[in-house]
C-alpha cells in the first residue's frame, strides 16, 4: 500500500516534471528549428540554385560550386584570403594565446598592480571596436607621420599605408583589443584550481616557471582546448576588421576569407546569394576537417583533461 | 629644444626611475616576507615577474594614451582640429562640440516607405531596447535550457547537449544572407521584437557555462524545496537561478556590452531601427560635411562608451575570475 | 565603500547621458508637416554632397505659384510639396518602391532599365516632349544626344530623366596659383623673357609667370580664355608640380577611397579618348563608331603603338586597351613616383572629409602642408561647407566659400598633339529623376507639373545657385545667378560650358545586364592581373602597386586588359554576337 503511494507519487512527480520540461523546452526548440535548421537548410538549398528576375530561384545543379572552385583556383584574392586567414589564426595561436595566458596568470597571482591591469586588459572589449578603430587609424596614419614631420620637416608614409606592414599593423590592432574575452575564461579557470595544489607546489620549492607549466597550465588546459577548438570556427569568419578600416574597398593583398564573405554578403543582391551559399558550404566543410584535426592533435599530443 | 621639452624629458626619466625603484622595493619586500615563512625565492622568478610587469605597463600606457587622445580630440573645436597637429592638445576645451554633435546627430532611414530621421535620443533608446532585450533572451534561453538539460534526466536532454556541442565545433559558415532572406520572409526584418526572436537561441558558449554550474550544484536545495511543496517553476526561478546569480550577472554584463557595441546585426536585420553603434558606423563610411569630421565623430564615440564603461566599472570585480568553461565532451 | 562610489558615479553618468540625450528632444523626426488642406506630393531627394537647400527653395516657389489651385485634387486648395531627404543609399529602393510613401524620386546609382522592366516607374514621356509652360522649351531639347538615347526606351518612351552631373578632377587653389606664380609663361621661345622660376621636366625648360605676364594658351590652345597659363600637357603639369615642390608647396592631395581615383583615371581616359571612343566602354557592340584605337604593344621609346580595331560585344575587352587608360595610369604613377602627391593620401584616416579639411586648411596653418590641388568630385565644395564656415570664423572673410577662389582645372592633355582638342568631362555615375508607377492619378498630374517646374530654366538655375554645380541638362545661367556663385561654382560652370560631357550608360544589353561591372565605382574598371616574381597577382587599384614599384604603368595597363580578356567569355558569352 505504502509502496504504491510512493510509486504514484513518483509517477505524478515525473509527469509534472515532463510537463514543466516540455513547457520550457518548447520555445527554444521551435526557435532552434526555425532560426537554425531552416536558415541553414535554406542556405544549403540556395547553393544549388540560380536566380533571375523573371523566374526567381531555380535549380542550377553544381554551377555555383564550379564557379567558387574556379575562383579559388584563379582569383588572386581568394588565394591571398586563404593564406591570410591561416596566418591570422596562426598568430592568434603563437602570440595571442601565450600572451593571454601569461597575463591571466599574472592577474591570477595578484602580482603588482594586477587590479589595474585587469581593468585595462578588459577595457578595449568594453569600448566599442568602432572607437578603437578611429583612434588606431588616426594614430598610425595621422599622428605618427605628423610627429615625424614636426621633428624632421619631412613627410613619411602612414604605418598602415605600406602594404608590407599593413597586415602586421592590422594584426597588432587585433591583438591590442582582444585580450579581454579570453582572459575572462583563463582567469576563471585558474581561480578554480584548488589552493592546496598551489600551496603544495610552493612548499615543494617550485619556481613560478614550474608552477605555471606543471600545475596551472595542465589544470586549465580543458578550457584552453575548448577555446582553441571553437576558435577554428573563426578562421573563416574573422575579418581582421578590414571592413571597419576600408569598407568594401580593401586592397586585394590584404584580403582575408571572412572579409571576402562579409563583402559578398553586404554587396550582393538576390542573384548573388547562391554563390555565397556554395562558398559557405565549402568553407564549412574545410572548417569541419580542420576542427577534427585540431581536436585530434590536442587530445593526442597535449595535456589530458584533469578532473578536480 | 625648448625649456618645456627639457622639463618633460626630465620628468619622464624621473618617473621611470621612481617606478622601477618602486617595483624593486615591492619585490624585495615580498621576497623577504616569503623567506620568513620559509618559501624559496628565485631571482629568475623576480625577473620574469618584472618583465611581464613592464609589458603590461606598456600596454596600459598605450590604452590610456589612445583613450586620452580620443577624449581630447572630441574636445577640440573644428578650427583647432583643422589647423593643428593631431597630437596637439586642444587650445581650448570645446564642450560645445558635445552639444553640437548631439543636436545634429540624426540618422535618416527609410521605414515603411517613409523617411524618418532618428535623433540621438532615438538612437539611444533603440540601443537600450535592443541591448536589454537581446541580453535578456540570450541570457535566459541558454540558462533555462541548460537547467533543463542538467537537472532532468530525460533522454531529450542528451540530444540538446549534443546539438550544442556540434553547433559549436562544426559551425556553419556564411549563412547571413540566408538569415536575411528568412527574416524578410517572416516579415520580421526591421522589427526589434522579431529580430529578438531570432536572437533567442540557446546555442553557444554560455549554455556550456550554465550547464557546468547546474551540474555541480548539489541536489539538496531542490529536494528541500520539493518537501516544502514548491513547484518546478518556483524551484528554477526562485531557488536555482538565485544560486548562480553571480554568473548570470557576469554573462548579462558581457552580453550587454557586446550587443550595445554591435553594428553588423543592425546593418543586416534592423537598418531602419538604427542603434548608436550603427549610426556612428554610418557616419564613418558615408561622408557628411559636418558630422564626419573627426572631433564630432569622436563625441559620438565617447558618449556611446559611457554606459558600458559604467557597467564594467561597477561589476569588474565580479566579472574577472568568476567565469569558468569546462571541456567539450561530446 | 569603493563599490558605492562606482555605483554612484555610474548612476550619475547614466543620468548625464539621458539628460544630454533628452535635451535633443524627440526620438524621431517625421520631416515636414503635411498640409491636409492642399494637394500633397511627396518627393524623395538623395541628400548627399549636394544637400537639399535648392529643393527647399523650389518647393517654396512652386507652392506659392500654385497657392490657389483647386484642380489637382478634389476639395483641396493649393499644393504642398513634402520633401524627404535620404542620406544613405544603403537601402536600395527597388521592390519596396510600390509601398514607398514618396511619389517622385531624385536619386543616384539606380539601374534605370531594371526599374523599367520591373514596372516600378511611371511613363513621363509627355513631360519630356511637351513644351514647358515655364520657359517655352521642351525638356528633351535640353538633353545631350546620348543621354536622350539612353533614357528614351526602344518604344520611344521616357520613364526617367537624369539628375545632377558631377565630374571628378583636379581642383586647385586659384589664390595660391596667383600668389606663387604657378602659371606658364606664354612665349617660351621669346628671348629675354624673365622666367621667374625655371624647372626641368624631361629636357624642356619651362618658365612661369604671375598674372602680370603673358600666360600660355593652356590645354585648349586658345589664348585669352579661362584656361590661360594652366598646364597644357601632362609634361607641363609635372613641371608645374616640380615648381610647386621647389617652393615648398605640396602639389596634390587625394583621399583614401579607391573609387575616387578610379573616377579620376576614368575621367583622364575620357578626356584623352573623346566622347565617341569613351562611350565604347559602355556601348560595346552598339557603339556609334565601332572603330576604336587601341594600344598594341609599346615602342622602344616607351610610347604606345596605336592600332585600330572594330569593337563588338564579343571582343568588348578591347576597350581595356584604349590608350587613354595607359596615359591615365602613367599620370597617376608619375604623381606618386615623383612625390607630387602628399603621403597623407595613402593613410587609412584620410577620408574625403579629412582630405578636404587638409586642403582648405593647408595654407593657413604652419603645421600643415600647403596643398595646391585636390582630386575630388565637383560636389566637394558644397560638402565642405562646414569647413569653410569654420575657417571663416578663424581666418576671416577671405577664407569664406564666397570669397575663397578655388577652381576646377581643365585636364591637361596626355601628348602635345592633343592640345586644342575639346575638353571632355566624364559624369561619374548614373543619376535619375522618376515617378513611381503606383502613384495615384491625381498626384501623377501634379508630379508631372512639378518635374516640369524643377527642370525649367529657372528651376535648373536655382539648383546651380545653391549647389555651385549643374544638373545634366543644357541651360544658360542667368547673369544675376552667375554673379552670386562662388568662384568655384563659376569655374565649374565654365568647364561645363566649354566641355563635352560623357554619360556612363547605354542601352547595350551586355552593359545593362552587368552595369555594376562596368561602373567606375566598382573596382572592376581597373582590375589588373600581372606577374610578380612568378606569381600572378590581381590588384583592384593601381595606387599601392605604383607606390611600391610592384608594377610599371605598362605592366599594370597590360594586366587590365589581361584580366578583362581572361574573364570575358566566362562571364559574358551569352551577350556575344552570333
Amino acid at each position: 500500500m505504502k509502496e504504491q503511494v510512493k510509486k504514484t507519487g513518483f509517477m505524478k512527480k515525473r509527469r509534472q516534471d515532463l510537463l514543466f520540461y516540455i513547457a520550457f523546452m518548447a520555445f527554444p526548440v521551435i526557435q532552434f528549428i526555425v532560426f537554425y535548421v531552416v536558415k541553414n537548410f535554406n542556405s544549403f538549398v540556395l547553393a544549388f540554385q540560380g536566380y533571375d528576375a523573371f523566374q526567381g530561384y531555380y535549380f542550377n545543379g553544381l554551377e555555383n560550386f564550379k564557379k567558387v572552385f574556379y575562383d579559388i583556383a584563379h582569383e588572386y584574392y581568394f588565394k591571398t584570403g586563404i593564406r591570410n586567414s591561416l596566418i591570422h589564426y596562426g598568430i592568434g595561436l603563437v602570440i595571442g594565446l601565450p600572451l593571454g595566458l601569461t597575463f591571466s596568470y599574472y592577474i591570477y597571482k595578484k602580482f603588482l598592480m594586477s587590479e589595474i591591469f585587469k581593468v585595462i586588459l578588459f577595457l578595449p572589449s568594453v569600448v566599442s571596436i568602432v572607437v578603437m578603430q578611429i583612434i588606431w587609424a588616426n594614430v598610425m596614419d595621422g599622428m605618427i607621420p605628423e610627429i615625424y614631420f614636426a621633428k624632421t620637416g619631412n613627410t613619411m608614409l602612414g604605418l598602415m599605408a605600406n602594404s608590407k606592414t599593413r597586415f602586421l599593423y592590422l594584426e597588432l590592432f587585433n591583438i591590442w583589443v582582444s585580450f579581454g574575452g579570453s582572459m575572462l575564461y583563463y582567469v576563471g579557470a585558474m581561480a578554480r584550481i584548488p589552493d592546496s595544489l598551489i600551496e603544495a607546489a610552493e612548499l615543494d620549492g617550485a619556481s613560478l616557471w614550474e608552477e605555471f607549466f606543471q600545475v596551472v597550465i595542465p589544470l586549465t588546459w580543458s578550457t584552453v582546448k575548448t577555446l582553441l577548438v571553437v576558435g577554428i570556427a573563426g578562421i573563416f569568419t574573422a575579418d581582421l576588421n578590414l571592413y571597419l578600416f576600408y569598407g568594401t574597398g580593401a586592397e586585394t593583398d590584404a584580403y582575408i576569407v571572412g572579409y571576402n564573405l562579409l563583402r559578398l554578403t553586404v554587396t550582393s543582391k538576390l542573384d548573388g546569394y547562391p554563390y555565397i551559399s556554395a562558398f559557405g558550404m565549402i568553407l564549412t566543410a574545410v572548417t569541419m576537417i580542420l576542427t577534427f584535426a585540431m581536436r585530434f592533435v590536442l587530445e593526442k599530443y597535449t595535456w589530458e583533461d584533469v578532473e578536480f | 629644444m625648448t625649456i618645456t621639452q627639457i622639463c618633460i624629458y626630465i620628468f619622464v626619466v624621473l618617473a621611470l626611475l621612481a617606478l622601477f625603484s618602486y617595483i624593486g622595493f615591492v619585490l624585495v619586500k615580498k621576497a623577504k616576507q616569503a623567506r620568513k615563512v620559509g618559501k624559496k625565492i628565485f631571482t629568475a622568478d623576480l625577473l620574469l615577474q618584472s618583465i611581464v610587469f613592464c609589458v603590461l605597463l606598456v600596454y596600459l600606457l598605450t590604452i590610456f594614451a589612445a583613450l586620452f587622445w580620443g577624449v581630447m580630440t572630441s574636445l577640440k573645436s573644428l578650427g583647432d582640429f583643422g589647423a593643428n597637429y593631431l597630437f596637439d592638445l586642444p587650445e581650448k576645451l570645446a564642450f560645445s562640440n558635445y552639444v553640437k554633435a548631439l543636436k545634429l546627430f540624426k540618422v535618416p532611414v527609410s521605414r515603411d516607405g517613409e523617411i524618418v530621421k532618428i535623433t540621438f535620443l532615438g538612437l539611444v533608446v533603440n540601443s537600450v531596447i535592443y541591448s536589454v532585450g537581446k541580453t535578456l533572451v540570450q541570457l535566459l534561453c541558454p540558462a533555462i535550457v541548460a537547467y533543463l538539460v542538467a537537472r532532468f534526466d530525460f533522454k531529450f536532454g542528451r540530444i540538446i547537449y549534443w546539438i550544442v556541442i556540434m553547433a559549436m565545433i562544426l559551425p556553419i559558415v556564411g549563412t547571413t544572407h540566408s538569415a536575411i532572406l528568412l527574416y524578410t520572409k517572416l516579415n520580421i526584418r526591421n522589427n526589434i521584437f522579431g529580430v529578438l526572436l531570432g536572437d533567442a537561441s540557446f546555442l553557444g558558449m554560455y549554455f556550456l557555462i550554465f550547464h557546468g554550474v547546474f551540474k555541480t550544484l548539489p541536489k539538496d536545495y531542490a529536494e528541500a524545496a520539493i518537501l516544502d511543496g514548491a513547484g518546478n517553476t518556483t524551484i528554477m526561478f526562485k531557488i536555482m537561478f538565485p544560486l548562480i546569480i553571480n554568473m548570470l550577472t557576469i554573462v548579462a554584463v558581457l552580453l550587454f556590452i557586446s550587443v550595445w557595441n554591435d553594428y553588423t546585426t543592425i546593418m543586416y536585420f534592423l537598418p531602419a531601427k538604427p542603434n548608436l553603434a550603427y549610426g556612428l558606423y554610418l557616419y564613418n563610411i558615408n561622408p557628411d560635411g559636418t558630422l564626419s569630421q573627426t572631433p564630432l565623430r569622436l563625441v559620438g564615440c565617447m558618449v556611446m562608451c559611457l554606459p558600458c564603461l559604467t557597467l564594467f566599472l561597477i561589476f569588474k570585480n565580479k566579472m574577472i575570475g568568476n567565469l569558468s568553461l569546462g571541456g567539450l565532451k561530446g | 565603500m569603493r563599490k558605492q562610489v562606482y555605483q554612484k558615479a555610474g548612476a550619475l553618468l547614466m543620468v548625464a547621458l539621458l539628460a544630454t540625450a533628452s535635451s535633443c528632444g524627440a526620438l524621431e523626426e517625421q520631416g515636414e508637416q503635411v498640409n491636409e488642406q492642399a494637394a500633397v506630393l511627396r518627393v524623395m531627394n538623395f541628400d548627399g554632397g549636394l544637400g537639399g537647400e535648392w529643393l527647399k527653395d523650389l518647393e517654396e516657389k512652386f507652392e506659392a505659384a500654385h497657392a490657389n489651385d483647386t484642380n489637382w485634387e478634389k476639395g483641396k486648395v493649393g499644393v504642398d510639396i513634402v520633401i524627404d531627404p535620404l542620406k544613405f543609399t544603403g537601402d536600395s529602393l527597388g521592390a519596396s518602391i510600390a509601398t514607398h510613401k514618396d511619389d517622385v524620386f531624385f536619386t543616384e546609382g539606380n539601374s534605370y532599365y531594371n526599374f523599367v522592366t520591373s514596372g516600378w516607374v511611371k511613363d513621363i514621356t509627355d513631360v519630356v516632349t511637351e513644351v514647358n509652360g515655364y520657359d517655352g522649351k521642351t525638356i528633351e531639347s535640353k538633353l545631350d544626344d546620348e543621354v536622350r538615347d539612353f533614357f528614351k526606351t526602344n518604344d520611344n518612351k521616357y520613364y526617367a530623366l537624369p539628375f545632377y552631373s558631377a565630374y571628378e578632377g583636379i581642383n586647385y587653389d586659384i589664390d595660391l596659383f596667383d600668389d606663387m606664380s604657378f602659371y606658364f609663361e606664354g612665349d617660351t621661345t621669346k628671348e629675354g623673357t624673365p622666367a621667374k622660376y625655371v624647372t626641368e621636366a624631361g629636357e624642356k625648360v619651362y618658365s612661369f609667370t604671375d598674372l602680370s605676364g603673358t600666360r600660355s594658351a593652356g590645354p585648349n590652345g586658345k589664348a585669352g580664355d579661362y584656361d590661360d597659363g594652366l598646364p597644357a600637357t601632362y609634361e607641363q603639369f609635372y613641371a608645374m608640380c616640380d615648381n610647386m615642390k621647389m617652393q615648398g608647396v605640396t602639389p596634390m592631395l587625394w583621399n583614401n577611397h579607391a573609387f575616387y581615383m578610379s573616377y579620376f583615371m576614368g575621367s583622364l581616359q575620357a578626356d584623352y579618348e573623346g566622347k565617341d571612343a569613351m562611350m565604347a566602354n559602355f556601348t560595346f557592340g552598339d557603339a556609334k563608331n565601332k572603330t576604336i584605337e587601341i594600344v598594341d604593344g609599346f615602342n622602344e621609346d616607351g610610347t604606345p603603338n596605336i592600332v585600330e580595331t572594330t569593337i563588338s560585344n564579343t571582343n568588348g575587352y578591347e576597350v581595356y586597351s584604349q590608350a587613354g587608360r595607359y596615359y591615365a595610369l602613367d599620370f597617376v604613377n608619375t604623381m606618386i613616383q615623383e612625390g607630387y602627391v602628399s603621403t597623407k593620401a595613402f593613410g587609412s584616416n584620410e577620408n574625403g572629409i579629412v582630405a578636404q579639411t587638409d586642403f582648405l586648411n593647408g595654407k593657413y596653418s604652419e603645421k600643415k602642408e600647403t596643398v595646391a590641388m585636390l582630386i575630388e568630385g565637383t560636389w566637394w565644395e558644397n560638402e565642405a561647407d562646414a569647413v569653410f564656415k569654420t575657417l571663416e570664423g578663424t581666418e576671416g572673410a577671405k577664407a569664406s566659400r564666397k570669397n575663397r577662389r578655388l577652381g576646377f582645372m581643365p585636364f591637361p592633355k596626355a601628348t602635345e598633339e592633343k592640345i586644342g582638342e575639346p575638353l571632355t568631362t566624364m559624369n561619374i555615375n548614373q543619376t535619375a529623376i522618376f515617378v513611381k508607377s503606383s502613384i495615384s492619378d491625381e498626384r501623377y498630374q501634379l508630379a508631372k507639373e512639378w518635374i516640369k517646374f524643377v527642370l525649367s530654366d529657372a528651376g535648373l538655375n536655382t539648383f546651380t545657385k545653391y549647389t555651385n554645380t549643374s544638373m545634366l541638362y543644357n541651360y544658360q545661367i542667368e547673369d544675376e545667378i552667375f554673379n552670386e556663385l562662388s568662384p568655384y561654382g563659376k569655374s565649374v560652370y565654365e568647364i561645363k560650358q566649354n566641355s563635352i560631357e560623357v554619360y556612363p550608360a547605354s542601352k547595350n544589353e551586355l552593359f545593362l545586364s552587368n552595369s555594376g561591372f562596368f561602373s567606375m565605382h566598382t573596382d572592376a574598371y581597373w582590375n589588373s592581373s600581372y606577374l610578380v616574381n612568378g606569381t600572378m597577382k590581381m590588384r583592384n587599384s593601381p595606387i599601392t602597386p605604383f607606390r611600391e614599384k610592384e608594377a610599371t604603368p605598362i605592366e599594370y595597363f597590360e594586366g587590365v586588359r589581361k584580366y578583362a580578356e581572361d574573364n570575358w567569355e566566362r562571364n559574358f558569352s551569352k551577350y556575344f554576337e552570333k
